[in-house]
């Protein structure tokens, strides 16, 4: 090969390299900095105030809001995400029953975050009748992390599910208690982290709660039929209505910490996991 | 007898993922009905525009889904070239180390909301195009394009790298010994077999790309118009966000509104199919070999 | 005797430990050397330092190695492997045609013509009967060989860039006795023109194709040795 062609590529590939790596600490850098000089403890648990309302005061409703939302969703899509997980790779002895289970995850997981906002809307809101709330809220970004949190429990069994399963068969041990004494005490802590990166990507994602419960302003709902704030709906709007640009940073740097620590602490988490086992 | 329950109660949670899909599906098909059978081909009419409110309402989605096709593929066309280099450099030109240290911030990046990507596209990208290109506001296909392209990075460079892997442990020493450079070697052996994994990642990174919502409406100008690299224009997830709670419920521009997010809908199947599809024949191939 | 390989205090060790110590022994030009020892003994750490391979594994080497008289770490590493090939235990052929594997270590290393290519791809196979057997189509699959071809084709592919020296790491362990018969007449042919070096844990592999013999075990030299080794080890 001719020495230059060789000397392109590599240049080449070393200003790739070095673009993306500029651009991750340029993302985060630019919020943390940014977010740093703007945000402040009154911001942190102050309502919003001013006219607009958002100009001025806080976002705690939009934290409490966000973390309402996180748990409610976490908590639907989790269970029902690990359910299907288990059945599919301790259970499922039929091929198609099977197939048709895991096309549908990972179809839905392809699906557009509107999506879920939009048939949730219509289907909950307009058709059911349900308020504009949390509840609504919860049950579609649920929908949505289903297939996410189901995808990543399945990649954890998969190595080791046959395996498993044929060598606590051969003791004559029941499945259910295999589940209980060895499954679930086993990754237990996996599974936890894959439903909280679920939650994670949930919260982030102002499309499917702008028009099912997410508002301007709102005190900390009460009740799972009351509207709520949620802080990457607050940011969107904070940017796109041109609000304030002060507020927008912070609540960005608030969001990001928040989803950075859930994001560190999951997969630290699973990192010692592997390291230990 | 309590397995057997328990399979039973198991197997029934399970089926809720096809039902929520197959539901989501139908409701879809059903409100896209009207507009489908009112409207019918005066929906792709290239005279046409979008103009819901108004004397004469239009609902052509012709520009909407161009739009929506273009910035995708300009998003892929910049981040798939980038990004496979980027996995190149980080399994070649790096130590393991800094390789691993790299990838686990691109991963954090993954996890970085959209929202902020919009916020960040609005600010950075779009204020430097208005100054770079002199416009008089710099929302547009190219910002969303670029904006996107950050945005599929973290995912075109984590399942690439993990190809190069692969491939990389099976054939760099054999090709070492033979006294051939990494250069050689990457371009003669590790590419041509990874193409398929690779082709597979482009075509996840499309379909994700085209049903990205908030970031790209927040830096696109949402204006139904005929797109162009430098104009403003309107996907169809930002027009279901922006519209769909103004629209009547079983109005024509609701409806409108869901035949374009069932085109959406049926081509991310198609395109989420046919990545799993090459994905499988790779992996039956790695085991031939 | 003419040497071509002499090691110096060879040392090699990896992060947990230490493979080869104080080896010196020297490999005679155009003659079968066979290396023997029971296996992790270091053989295969022998024959991967010498070109340099060990160091891209994470390997630390010192003393001195020279072949043709001249120090391998002043020689650039890709003329060092051009020099001095290598077939691994197991065979791996890239998987592409009989034909791109044996093109694509051609092409790197000479500016041929298309004829020449097609002469010295054709020579190459011939020397190791695969010409014959795979009945002129060099487009087939390299995949799609038996474990006997696979592992002559890359003992070709090492020969079609003319190296001075050839590396056998147990080229036999995974094949069945024709193969094995074919390989080792082979390499006795080829003595001629290439200097062969077969690391073997098969003594009788050793007593019929040797003509020098170093014995190695828990990473030293215990002998190196012609032909009388053989009447104390065995």
């Amino acid at each position: 090969m001719k020495k230059y062609k060789s000397t392109l590529f590599k240049a080449i590939a070393w200003l790739c390299g070095g673009f993306v790596i500029s651009a991750t600490l340029f993302v985060f850098g630019y919020i943390l900095y940014h977010g740093a000089l703007n945000i402040t403890w009154n911001f942190v648990f102050d309502r919003p105030r001013g006219v607009p309302i958002g100009t001025q005061g806080g976002v705690f409703p939009a934290v409490t809001g966000t973390v309402l939302l996180g748990a409610l969703s976490g908590l639907i899509a989790g269970v029902l995400g690990s359910i299907t997980t288990v059945f599919l790779a301790f259970y499922c002895r039929n091929k198609y029953l099977g197939g048709i289970i895991r096309a549908a995850v990972y179809l839905l997981s392809g699906m557009s975050s509107i999506l879920f906002g939009l048939v949730g809307y219509s289907i909950l809101l307009n058709i059911l009748g349900l308020p504009r709330s949390l509840l609504a809220a919860g049950i579609t970004v649920a929908v949505m992390i289903l297939p996410y949190i189901t995808i990543r429990v399945i990649k954890l069994f998969e190595e080791d599910s046959a395996e498993v399963l044929h060598a606590s068969l051969a003791l004559g041990v029941s499945k259910t208690y295999m589940l209980r004494k060895l499954i679930l005490p086993n990754y237990s802590i996996n599974i936890l982290t894959s439903i909280t990166l679920g939650v994670a990507y949930g919260i982030g994602a102002a499309a499917p709660v702008m028009l099912t419960g997410a508002v301007l302003n709102a005190p900390t709902p009460q009740h799972v039929t009351h509207p709520f704030m949620s802080l990457s709906y607050h940011l969107l709007i904070l940017v796109s209505e041109g609000i304030s640009l002060t507020n927008a940073y912070a609540s960005a740097f608030l969001l990001m910490i928040i989803l950075l620590a859930l994001n560190l602490i999951c997969r630290g988490l699973e990192y010692f996991k592997k390291r230990g086992g | 007898m309590k397995d057997k329950a328990v399979l039973y109660l198991l197997a029934s949670v399970s089926l809720i993922t096809p039902a929520i899909f197959i539901v989501i599906l139908v409701h879809v098909f059903y409100e896209a009905m009207p507009a489908a059978t009112g409207l019918g081909m005066l929906l792709f009419d290239s005279e046409g525009i979008w103009r819901p409110f108004g004397q004469t309402p239009s609902f052509s989605i012709l520009n909407i889904i161009l739009t929506t096709v273009y910035v995708a593929l300009l998003a892929v066309g910049i981040a798939a070239p980038i990004g496979g280099m980027a996995a190149i450099f980080l399994n070649y030109y790096t130590g393991r180390r800094t390789a691993r240290i790299t990838l686990a911030f691109v991963d954090l990046l993954a996890g970085v909301p959209s929202v902020i990507y919009g916020f960040i596209g609005l600010l950075v990208v779009v204020r430097n195009f208005e100054r770079i290109f002199n416009m008089s506001a710099g929302e547009s296909v190219l910002a969303a394009g670029v904006v996107l392209s950050v945005m599929l990075l973290p995912y075109i460079i984590s399942t690439y790298s993990e190809s190069i892997e692969k491939a990389k442990s099976k054939y760099d020493t054999a090709s070492m010994a033979l006294g051939i450079s990494a250069e050689y070697s990457v371009l003669k052996v590790i590419i041509p077999i990874t193409k398929r994994g690779a082709a597979a990642a482009v075509v996840s990174a499309f379909g994700r790309a085209s049903s990205e919502t908030i970031a790209v409406m927040m830096v696109i100008g949402n204006a139904p118009i005929f797109p162009r690299l430098l104009g403003r224009g309107q996907t169809i997830s930002g027009l279901t966000a922006l519209e769909i709670s103004g629209a009547e419920v079983g109005s024509l521009h609701a409806s409108a509104i869901y035949a374009a997010n069932l085109i959406m809908m049926l081509t991310l199947s198609v395109i989420l199919l046919t990545a799993y599809l090459l994905r499988r024949k790779l992996l039956s191939e790695y085991e031939k070999i | 005797m003419v040497k071509i390989i002499t090691t110096k205090d060879l040392q090699v060790s990896y992060p947990n430990k230490q493979v080869l110590k104080n080896i010196c022994c020297e490999i005679p030009k155009n003659k079968i050397t066979a290396i023997i020892g029971s296996s992790g003994c270091g053989k295969t750490t022998f024959l991967k330092s010498i070109n340099r391979i060990v160091e891209e594994e994470g390997g630390r080497l010192s003393g001195d190695i020279f072949i043709h008289g001249k120090r391998i770490s002043e020689i650039p590493k890709e003329v060092l492997r051009k020099q001095v090939g290598l077939v691994f235990q197991s065979p791996l052929v890239f998987p592409f045609s009989v034909e791109k594997n044996m093109l694509y270590p051609l092409n790197y290393h000479f500016n041929f013509s298309k004829i020449e290519q097609k002469n010295r791809v054709k020579h190459s196979l011939q020397l190791t009967g695969l010409y014959e057997e795979i009945k002129q189509d060099l487009t087939i699959a390299a995949h799609k060989l038996s474990g006997g071809q696979k592992q002559r084709l890359s003992i070709a592919r090492c020969l079609c860039i003319e190296p001075s020296v050839l590396m056998l790491d147990e080229p036999c362990s995974a094949l069945d006795m024709k193969n094995t018969i074919y390989i080792e007449k082979l390499l006795v042919e080829l003595k001629e023109s290439v200097t062969v070096v077969i690391v073997t844990h098969n003594l009788s592999q050793a007593k019929r194709i040797a003509d020098y013999v170093i014995y190695m075990e828990n990473g030293e030299l215990i002998e190196a040795d012609d032909y009388a080794i053989f009447s104390r080890v065995c």
